[in-house]
């Protein structure tokens, strides 16, 4: 059975991209612009995985891992962000995240780093 | 009984003895053995007050009255008692201002004042006339009685008059005397006390104990007649206790001021300290004379007496019991009570009318030859006038009226000096003014309650016209004076005329002002007590001195004077000290007082006066501090002169050091003054400056600065494009000109952009985040992309197309970052000094394009209210720098997002632009010091402190305003003010 991902990311061009990228890895994945509609997705579909954007509208991506983690107890989430500020890796980190990606993303790494997720624990 | 002609021999006889006893104390006294400087004599002296009244007047008045009489005796006593504090200060005044009567006294306390002595000198002539007529009506109406005839009384009136006329003059003014005092005239009346007492204390014993069983019987007897009631007081009796306070205050002030009372007490008194034996002799001697008034009045009525005839029980008792010979003694004393009171009163009086009235109307005849032979008889006519006025009186309106009654009318008068001298000693303020209309209110309410009702009942006056409207009027009538009812006539008018005498006394004091003068001798009066030099006036000669106190008194008493003078002080003539010298001629002046008043004689000698040594010394003092005064003046002027070199100097030095070009120019506009820096600033030396034309000078400066004549201030680049801010004010001086300050600020100039440049890039890198952010995003996007492309081999027709759609996704993302690089660049790009005509709203939206990558401004609802704002002159990126201060502080102070709102609208001439935030406020503390450079209240190493003072200098440079609005956790507003400038400089 194939991994499920959720993508959040606002940039709608990386999100899309990223979306083909992991299909085409043979993963299911799904979409969200922002946290609010990636929460309610989360909410009736689990997913292995959950890669997020920490720049967002509305609810930042590491709010986002604090709700997600009261949701699904065995979450994971690696974290994508263009702030190339250590301090919001760590506080992602600090939230739960198992990973963070600093943009623009390299495919083979974030894929590396999805497999590393995957792999690891359940 | 008596023949006429016996009892006119008798009385004679006495008077020859009177005579006789005051030519040997005055032997005595020349001898230097006074025997009437001592206490008893002094207060024997002052019994001069009981006169026939009391004699004869006691008696009567106890009759009718009851003990009424004794008001009489017991107001002087309690008088007495405040001596040491009064009398004592009188007589000391007195004898330091050598004051002969109670009117110089008055006079010479305010300013020496010869209307307020003439003023004093009437009311007492017409006070006192009718109590001397009174004085003689009882010796007539005693000698009537004595004799048994009533024929020829006419005649016998006329004599008496004369024979005491002629006795006064003799005691009284025998010669222009050379002393004040008079010590044969005092034993006299001294002797004349003991005679009076003894015979009264003579009549008292034979009625009390001869006639009758001593007090208690007469008492008991009286007690049940109709008389009885005499022996209360107060309640239905016959005198009311106002009545009593009345007599009493009145007698009190009648020992004080009765022209005789003052002449004994005051100006015969040779030693302060017989005051204090005086104090008690005399009460003493009052009461021995009282003491048996009330028997011998009950005795008289027992003995089947009318009490209108009480006046005379003292002699008609004894006479009815045949004891002539005692009668005779009682007549004597009689005699002895009214002569006295004749002779001191009409000296007194004489005096105060010489001095006060004739001596100021004739003085200026003093160099006529007989000068002082015409005084010495123009005083014996007064004298024997004041006798006669009061026998004219007797005769004419004293037949009406009691001993008592007329008695009292003169105590009421003299009881109009009481308020002058009693608050005159005591109060400097009371001034001459004052104490003239005090006198006079007193002396017209006096007249109008008291004489003018007994003129109206001796028929002087008639009841019809004036008199009968004044009668039937309920505010005029002389008894009820303002409707005031229930008093007797003694109360009333004592009560009117002191009423308006203090009221007006103390309210003209109060209300004008005193002279120098008088101030003077309210000081010398007032603080008699206090120690102070002689003034010690005197480079006279003796011979000068003779000469002038010769031509008053005459050359032979002079010269007995000066040489009785030099004999008692052991001087040799030629060998006077200064000293002496003085004391003579205050000497000199003592005796010119007591023959002319102190007013005249103070006169005589200061007309005369040149400088005396004492006041060359204090003239040459006076120059001498003059000079000192000024030699510190020129002292204190050539310090102020150094002072002020110093101070040119001093501001030279500024001026010529400062870093500033300063110059000023004259109305015609050439240069007067030319500093140092204005050589650096032109090149041009300051020798080669002056009095050239400043236009030509310096001919970038525009002429028109030189228009207005207020100060200006501009900035000029010159043609070597330094900068210069030039300060212009115009000379206060109506002459004209200016000054004119150079002031470099071409370096400011720089520097203010460097601050610029600096607080740009401060603001840039609180962007950078935002912006890499930005920059990152369309970054990350393409970057996918690519990847994704390159592991497409592009076989199919879907990748083909993918691949098209790709480029075309990954070149509007480029598109996206140039368009943030070129703001960001725009920005950055060293900034231009010129103002253009510029669109503010553009300014805006380029602002609001740069901050909107701040990622926190993604939590800002942000909006804006425009209006249309003409083009203007401004410096866009200056504008700039101050709007991207403004909305960066807002988005720091909403860190959890919030609102706010760019305004921008045209206010008259004024583009208004408001930044409204719902930020955290800024404390009210700080709110004052925000535009303040380096200010800050942003946590350390958060804020430079310098974007607000930034914006508030550019604003300024822009001539406009901007202030802050603000409340803590509500938000805070900017307010800009920026002037519509289309094409001033």
């Amino acid at each position: 059975m194939s991994h499920r991902l959720l993508i959040i990311e606002d940039e709608d061009t990386l999100c899309e991209s990223l979306r083909r990228v992991f299909q085409r890895e043979g993963y299911e994945v799904d979409i969200a612009f922002d946290a609010e509609s990636a929460l309610e997705l989360v909410k009736n579909k689990s997913f292995d995985l959950v890669i997020t954007d920490v720049i967002l509208p509305g609810i930042s991506g590491i709010e986002f891992i604090k709700r997600y983690k009261k949701i699904n107890p065995g979450f994971k989430v690696i974290v994508m962000t263009a702030y190339s500020s250590t301090v919001t890796a760590e506080d992602a980190i600090d939230a739960g995240a198992c990973d963070y990606l600093i943009k623009p993303i390299m495919h083979d790494e974030i894929k590396q780093a999805v497999k590393k997720a995957l792999g690891s624990g359940t | 009984m008596f023949k006429g002609y016996l009892l006119f021999i008798y009385l004679l006889i006495y008077l020859s003895i009177l005579f006789i006893v005051a030519y040997y104390a005055e032997k005595k006294e020349k001898t230097g053995k006074s025997i009437v400087s001592n206490p008893y004599v002094y207060a024997l002296s002052l019994a001069v007050y009981c006169t026939s009244w009391t004699f004869y007047g006691s008696v009567g008045k106890a009759a009718t009255s009851g003990l009424s009489f004794l008001t009489i005796y017991l107001g002087p006593t309690l008088m007495a008692s405040l001596w040491w504090v009064i009398l004592r200060k009188i007589i000391r005044i007195s004898k330091e201002n050598r004051i002969t009567t109670i009117s110089d006294f008055i006079g010479s306390r305010y300013g020496n004042s010869i209307l307020l002595a003439s003023l004093v000198t009437i009311v007492a002539v017409v006070g006192i006339i009718p109590y001397l007529g009174l004085q003689l009506k009882a010796i007539m109406s005693t000698f009537i009685i004595l004799a048994g005839e009533t024929k020829g009384t006419a005649g016998l009136g006329w004599f008496i008059t004369l024979i005491l006329g002629i006795f006064s003059i003799i005691f009284g003014a025998r010669k222009l005397d050379s002393s004040e005092r008079h010590e044969g005239l005092i034993f006299a009346i001294a002797f004349e006390s003991i005679v009076k007492l003894l015979a009264f204390l003579t009549v008292g014993i034979y009625v009390t104990y001869f006639l009758f069983d001593g007090f208690s019987h007469i008492f008991e007897l009286i007690r049940d007649t109709e008389s009885g009631e005499l022996l209360y007081l107060g309640g239905g009796t016959s005198i009311s206790y106002t009545e009593w306070g009345s007599l009493l205050f009145l007698s009190m002030m009648a020992i004080m001021f009765l022209p005789r009372q003052f002449h004994v007490s005051v100006v015969e008194n040779s030693d302060v300290s017989h005051v204090k034996k005086a104090m008690w002799l005399f009460p003493l001697y009052l009461f021995l004379i009282n003491i048996f008034v009330i028997p011998v009045a009950f005795g008289g009525l027992l003995l089947g007496g009318q009490g209108a005839d009480a006046d005379n029980f003292v002699l008609t008792v004894p006479l009815g019991q045949q004891k002539y010979l005692l009668a005779l003694f009682v007549f004597i004393g009689g005699f002895s009570a009214a002569t006295g009171m004749i002779i001191v009163e009409s000296l007194a009086l004489s005096t105060m009318v010489m001095n006060n009235l004739v001596v100021p109307a004739i003085y200026r005849f003093h160099h006529m030859e007989g000068f002082p032979t015409i005084i010495l008889n123009l005083k014996r006519l007064i004298i024997m006038g004041c006798v006669f006025m009061g026998y004219v009186f007797a005769v004419s309106v004293g037949e009406f009226y009691s001993l008592v009654d007329i008695g009292l009318k003169s105590f009421e008068a003299v009881t109009i000096f009481a308020p002058s001298i009693l608050i005159g000693i005591f109060w400097k303020k009371g001034n001459k003014k004052g104490a003239i209309a005090g006198i006079l209110a007193g002396f017209i309410i006096w007249f109008y309650t008291l004489i003018v009702p007994a003129f109206i009942k001796a028929g002087v006056l008639h009841e019809e016209g004036l008199i009968s409207y004044i009668l039937q009027s309920e505010l005029l009538h002389p008894q009820h004076l303002f409707g005031l009812r229930g008093l007797d006539k003694w109360t009333h008018s004592l009560f009117w005329g002191l009423f308006f005498n203090i009221i007006f006394y103390v309210g003209f004091s109060i209300f004008t002002r005193q002279s120098g003068e008088e101030e003077g001798q309210a000081l010398l009066f007032v603080e008699s007590y206090a120690a102070r030099a002689l003034p010690l006036r005197g480079s006279y000669s003796i011979q000068q001195i003779e000469d002038i106190l010769g031509q008053y008194i005459g050359r032979r008493e002079a010269r007995d004077i000066v040489d009785f003078f030099i004999r008692k002080n052991n001087i040799e003539r030629d060998k006077i000290s200064q000293n002496e010298l003085v004391r003579l001629k205050h000497e000199a002046e003592r005796v010119l007082s007591g023959a002319l008043g102190s007013s005249i004689a103070t006169i005589i000698f200061e007309d005369k006066l040149t400088l005396t040594e004492q006041e060359r010394g204090e003239l040459s003092n006076s120059i001498k501090q003059m000079t000192d005064t000024l030699r510190l003046s020129r002292q204190e002027l050539a310090e102020a002169n150094r002072n002020l070199a110093y101070l040119k100097e001093f501001s030279e030095n500024i001026i010529e050091s400062a870093p500033l070009g300063i110059v000023t120019i004259d109305a015609l506009l050439k240069i007067s003054y030319w500093n140092r820096e204005m050589e650096t600033i032109t090149g041009i030396r300051k020798d080669d400056a002056f009095n050239r034309y400043i236009l030509q000078t310096l001919n970038w400066i525009p002429a028109e600065l030189f228009m207005e004549n207020e100060q200006r201030e501009i900035t000029l680049q010159t043609p070597s494009l330094r900068s210069y801010k030039i300060n212009i004010s115009p000379f206060k001086d109506p002459s004209g000109g200016y000054v004119v300050i150079f002031e470099d600020i071409t370096e400011k100039k720089k520097m203010e952009e460097q601050l610029l440049q600096t607080s740009k890039l401060a603001s840039i890198g609180k962007l950078t985040a935002g912006i890499s952010h930005e920059i990152g995003n369309p970054l990350a996007s393409i970057s996918s992309l690519v990847q994704e492309l390159r592991s497409l081999s592009i076989d199919t027709k879907d990748d083909i197309r993918f691949t098209s759609e790709s480029l075309r996704t990954i070149d509007s993302h480029i598109e996206r970052i140039v368009k943030i690089v070129r703001s960001l660049g725009d920005f950055a790009r060293i900034s231009s000094a010129e103002k253009t005509i510029s669109n503010i709203k553009e300014i805006l939206d380029r602002t609001v394009n740069l901050v909107k990558y701040d990622k926190r401004f993604k939590n800002i609802e942000f909006s804006t209210d425009i209006s249309e704002i003409p083009l203007f002159r401004f410096n866009p990126d200056k504008i700039q720098q101050v709007f991207l201060n403004l909305i960066l502080n807002a988005i720091d102070a909403m860190p959890e997002g919030g609102k706010l709102n760019v305004e921008m609208k045209k206010i008259g001439n004024n583009a208004e632009i408001i930044f409204s935030d719902t930020g955290a406020g800024i404390d009210e503390e700080v709110i004052d010091r925000i535009f303040d450079p380096f200010f800050t209240s942003k946590p350390l190493g958060k804020g430079t402190g310098l974007g607000l003072s930034i914006c508030y200098g550019i604003i300024k440079e822009h001539n406009g305003t901007i202030t802050v609005k603000s409340r803590k956790a509500e938000g805070t507003t900017f307010i800009i003010n920026l002037p519509l400038e289309s094409d001033v400089t």
